[in-house]
């Protein structure tokens, strides 16, 4: 068995996705691993150590991911007009870009405990994505909506993954394995040059995740007029004028959606002839508080939650976080006010759910017994899927916060026949 | 103690693997480096910004194109249709992101950018024929200052777009109207001096159809643009260089064959029929496909379920503003009774889809009777009242109409106001434009568009404020480019 293993690469790699002088793209990569457990001394003083193994790597990737012929400037032919040929450029024309690189560091520990009944990997990575290859979104007035670009932004992303794998109970007629897993993602801009000027500026900020939203300060119900109070930043402080907010720049408020943590657990039992499998699944993050039809109230025919409806400002002097209603949504301030709603800090809430994702159970007839009946093997079984959610969450569905519908609940029963 | 290393090493030369990642131009696309070498290829640029433009479905015709756009939105145009997208437009108010204003903006930048081009690439050639190049260079200004027209027209101070490097571009501010209207005439008078008097084809060839913008065409918008700014004089002078060409230009006797006849006298400019993907010249215009009473013929029934197409039919008010014996009330209108009530549609295009007429028809853009009406307002601005008879007299007795009795210059206006309205009814959106250029009849501090919406926008269902005089910007657009502001109400 070998103790010590190294890996060591290094590319040179051309795409025709890009313009020459841009083609090729230098690449390399080292990586190394220890597995200790197989050191004598290791063994002596851990004897419970059935396997460990120490790795760790560091490289560079690239990624030409585009379409092809990007950097070419190109025509189409159209329609034609009063019998003549017709040619349209078909983009914007950009030859600069080239290889998106990606940098990825990554170490990690394997674990074997008592004959391997205790099995833990834990690992970190650590990746920089840099140059990225992406259809950079322009005004419309320019000509066309995009133009394929690298971005001179850097990404990071970072995370710890931790599995757990147990044999609780091995024996004749009686087995239970359990196997636990929990990631923790990262997920940062760590620079974007110029990103105020640039078209993201109201997407992202540097030093947070990609996936944030930016969202309008509301600061409370005005209890004279029943509407949202809006803190505008191009304007004065505790603007009455909600309507001047959706200028996107006065959305301030970032909310990462990004998840901070999920994993799960699986159990699986078998007592004789009965099989039970429990699968569970966790999450948190922060997300939409419901899906936004339901949260703004702007005037047109909507549903919304219960709770939130009967808080709804009435009457002059209430003193609430939900906005009166309207019926009249050409009405600028019922209009922007409430529309905006949706884009707010009030918007969005921390979400943290367990679920019994997956249960099944079933049992499996005895041979004797399907001799007889000149079958291979009889089971019948019993599953079900999403049947239990503990969650703080008053949206549809914890998982799926879009607003389509939620999860369903799925039970299935069985009877497996082989011949 | 075993030692186990292994390395791999994969050494390649680059020099060896170069001729397996060139890349060629596809056979399905066109080398743009090439395009501006010779001169078929460089005028079919501009080929694609008016095949854009006439194609029977665009940004300027059919359901969703200037005289259906403005029409609703003006004191023109019902509409039966429940989609939203619609009946934002037809109750003024209009939200951001509507699709089909969003897709004008878009459309109109689009063409910009290719008319941009043209004039970038046409510059810097060595290889084209002079004539060509000037041919493309004026049709190209020509075409900017078109869609620079109705791009202010509509959505108030644009951004003014005159070259295709979009670095700059991206970042460009709203110029002010003043601004856009300097460089409409700029190009205007600079495609002037390029373009001939004679109609000419894709090689320079001088034809009978008068698909290209000519010398012309661009004197007549000339004198529309400078008739929007208020110089009267100079707005006379050009339509005088139009009118004055009388052996090239003269008013119909018979009204359909303006939209009929590819070289009708009346018409100064006209679009070639749209080739569809069969390859085959349509006979019907997007205005004849629109506007067709013959679904409500076949099924007798207001046809809700149609998102755009065949939804619109005419205000009562534009109905009941044709005096009696106007030729033009039976000649371009049809109406057909359905459940009990009478719908009147613009017949002006009369081929259609469903082949109820089978002739074939030209989407017109620019034609004699809008010149004339544009020196009647010049005229009676300048305070030539007789001048502005004459000429208000001319197209009133070519639709059987005695003169008119219009004596002093207010009641000049509201004579051409009235003409400009039977004449040029669903055409191009003039209705709404005009509405929007010219002060109240009774409050001359306001635009007569809020005089005349502020009454006709609640009978739509809508609430009239001025802010609904122009349309939004495509949110994406000022998301996109962090100096350009939203219009007044839209934000």
């Amino acid at each position: 068995v070998s103790k010590y293993i190294f890996n060591l690469t290094a590319r040179r790699d051309g795409s025709s996705r890009f313009a020459p002088g841009r083609k090729f793209g230098n690449f390399a990569a080292a990586g190394a691993a220890w597995i200790f457990s197989e050191e004598p001394f290791i063994k002596k003083a851990l004897p419970f150590l059935s396997f460990g193994k120490l790795r760790g790597s560091y490289g560079s990737t690239g990624n030409d991911a585009i379409p092809e012929y990007g950097f070419l400037s190109l025509y189409s032919f159209g329609n034609l007009y009063a019998g003549a040929m017709s040619l349209s450029p078909t983009g914007l024309y950009n030859n600069g870009y080239s290889w998106e690189t990606n940098r990825k560091a990554e170490v990690g520990l394997e674990l074997g405990l008592f004959k391997d009944r205790v099995s833990i990997t834990a690992s970190y990575y650590n990746n920089l994505s840099s140059n990225q290859l992406v259809a950079y979104p322009l005004p419309s007035i320019v000509g066309f909506t995009s133009v394929l670009s690298n971005l001179h932004a850097k990404v990071q992303n970072t995370g710890l993954e931790i599995e757990l794998n147990t044999v609780n109970v091995r024996k004749h007629h009686w087995n239970w394995n359990s196997s636990f897993n929990i990631s923790f993602p990262r997920n940062e801009l760590v620079s974007y040059p110029n990103l105020s000027a640039s078209s993201y500026a109201n997407n992202y900020m540097e030093g947070y995740p990609l996936n944030i939203f930016k969202t309008f300060n509301i600061v409370r119900v005005d209890p004279e007029t029943g509407r949202n109070v809006y803190r505008s930043y191009r304007y004065e402080f505790d603007t009455v004028n909600s309507h001047l907010l959706t200028v996107p720049s006065d959305a301030k408020i970032p909310f990462n959606t990004g998840k901070v943590f999920f994993g799960g657990l699986n159990n699986s039992i078998r007592y004789k002839r009965f099989q039970l499998n429990l699968f569970f699944n966790f999450s948190h993050q922060t997300g939409p508080s419901t899906h936004s039809d339901l949260f703004e109230s702007w005037g047109r025919m909507r549903n919304m939650p219960v709770d939130r409806y009967l808080r709804r400002w009435k009457q002059k002097g209430d003193i609430t976080d939900v906005q009166k209603l309207s019926n009249d949504p050409a009405s600028n301030p019922t209009l922007y006010s409430g529309k905006a709603a949706a884009y707010s800090n009030t918007y969005y809430t921390a979400i943290s759910m367990v679920r019994l994702k997956n249960a099944s159970i079933s049992y499996s007839l005895p041979e004797q017994l399907m001799k007889k009946a000149k079958l291979e093997g009889c089971r019948i079984y019993l599953q079900g899927q999403n049947l239990l959610t503990i969650t703080n969450y008053k949206g549809w569905d914890p998982e799926n916060q879009s607003g389509n519908y939620p999860l369903l609940r799925i039970m299935t029963a069985g009877i497996e026949l082989k011949f | 103690m075993k030692k186990q290393l292994f390395v791999l090493l994969i050494c390649t030369m680059s020099v060896s693997c170069s001729k397996f990642v060139e890349t060629r131009t596809p056979d399905s696309l066109f080398d743009g480096t090439k395009v501006f070498e010779n001169d078929n290829s460089a005028i079919a640029v501009v080929n694609s910004i008016l095949a854009d433009l006439g194609k029977t479905s665009s940004i300027v015709q059919g359901s969703r194109g200037q005289s259906v756009v403005s029409g609703l939105l003006s004191d023109e145009l019902h509409t039966v249709s429940n989609f939203a997208d619609y009946q934002e437009i037809y109750r003024n108010s209009v939200l951001r992101n509507n699709p089909i204003i969003d897709n004008i903006w878009i459309e109109f930048y689009a063409n910009l950018y290719k008319a941009n081009t043209v004039l970038e690439g046409a510059v810097k050639s060595t290889t084209l024929s002079e004539k060509i190049r000037t041919q493309i260079i004026g049709e190209s200004k020509f075409l900017r200052a078109f869609i620079n027209f109705y791009l202010v027209n509509l959505y108030g101070s644009v951004p003014l777009i005159l070259s295709t490097n979009y670095e700059q571009n991206r970042s460009e501010t709203r110029a002010s109207v003043a601004q856009v209207y300097n460089q409409i005439i700029q190009d205007l008078k600079d495609a002037e001096g390029l373009l001939t008097p004679d109609y000419v084809n894709h090689t320079g060839a001088v034809v009978a159809q008068r698909h290209r913008p000519n010398k012309h065409a661009v004197q007549a918008l000339l004198a529309r643009a400078y008739l929007y700014r208020g110089d009267w004089a100079n707005a006379e002078a050009a339509a005088i260089s139009v009118i004055s060409q009388t052996a090239r230009y003269d008013l119909e006797t018979n009204l359909d064959n303006i939209y009929r006849q590819a070289a009708s006298k009346e018409v100064i400019w006209n679009f070639a029929p749209f080739v569809s993907s069969a390859g085959v010249n349509t006979v019907y215009t997007g205005e004849g496909k629109h506007y067709s009473p013959a679904i409500l013929k076949l099924q007798g029934v207001p046809p809700q379920s149609f998102a755009y197409d065949i939804s619109t039919y005419l205000y009562d008010g534009i109905v009941s503003a044709f005096e009696s014996g106007d030729k033009r009330k039976t000649d371009w209108l049809e109406s057909v009774t359905a459940g009990g009530k009478t719908y009147h549609f613009p017949f002006k295009y009369k081929t259609d889809l469903f082949g109820l007429s089978t002739v074939q028809e030209y989407m017109v853009i620019l034609r004699l009777a809008e010149v004339y009406l544009i020196r009647a307002e010049a005229r009676a601005r300048l305070g030539n009242a007789d001048g502005a008879k004459q000429d208000v007299d001319v197209i009133r007795t070519r639709a059987s109409l005695a003169g008119t009795t219009a004596a002093t210059d207010a009641q000049l206006m509201v004579a051409i106001e009235q003409e400009r309205r039977v004449e040029l009814f669903t055409e191009w959106g003039h209705r709404w434009l005009d509405l929007k250029r010219w002060p109240g009849r009774n409050n001359p501090g306001i635009s007569r568009a809020e005089e005349v919406m502020s009454v006709v926008t609640p009978l739509k269902g809508g609430v009239w404020n001025k802010n609904w005089l122009l349309l939004p910007i495509p949110a994406t657009d000022i998301i996109n480019n962090p100096n350009l502001e939203q219009n007044p109400g839209y934000n």
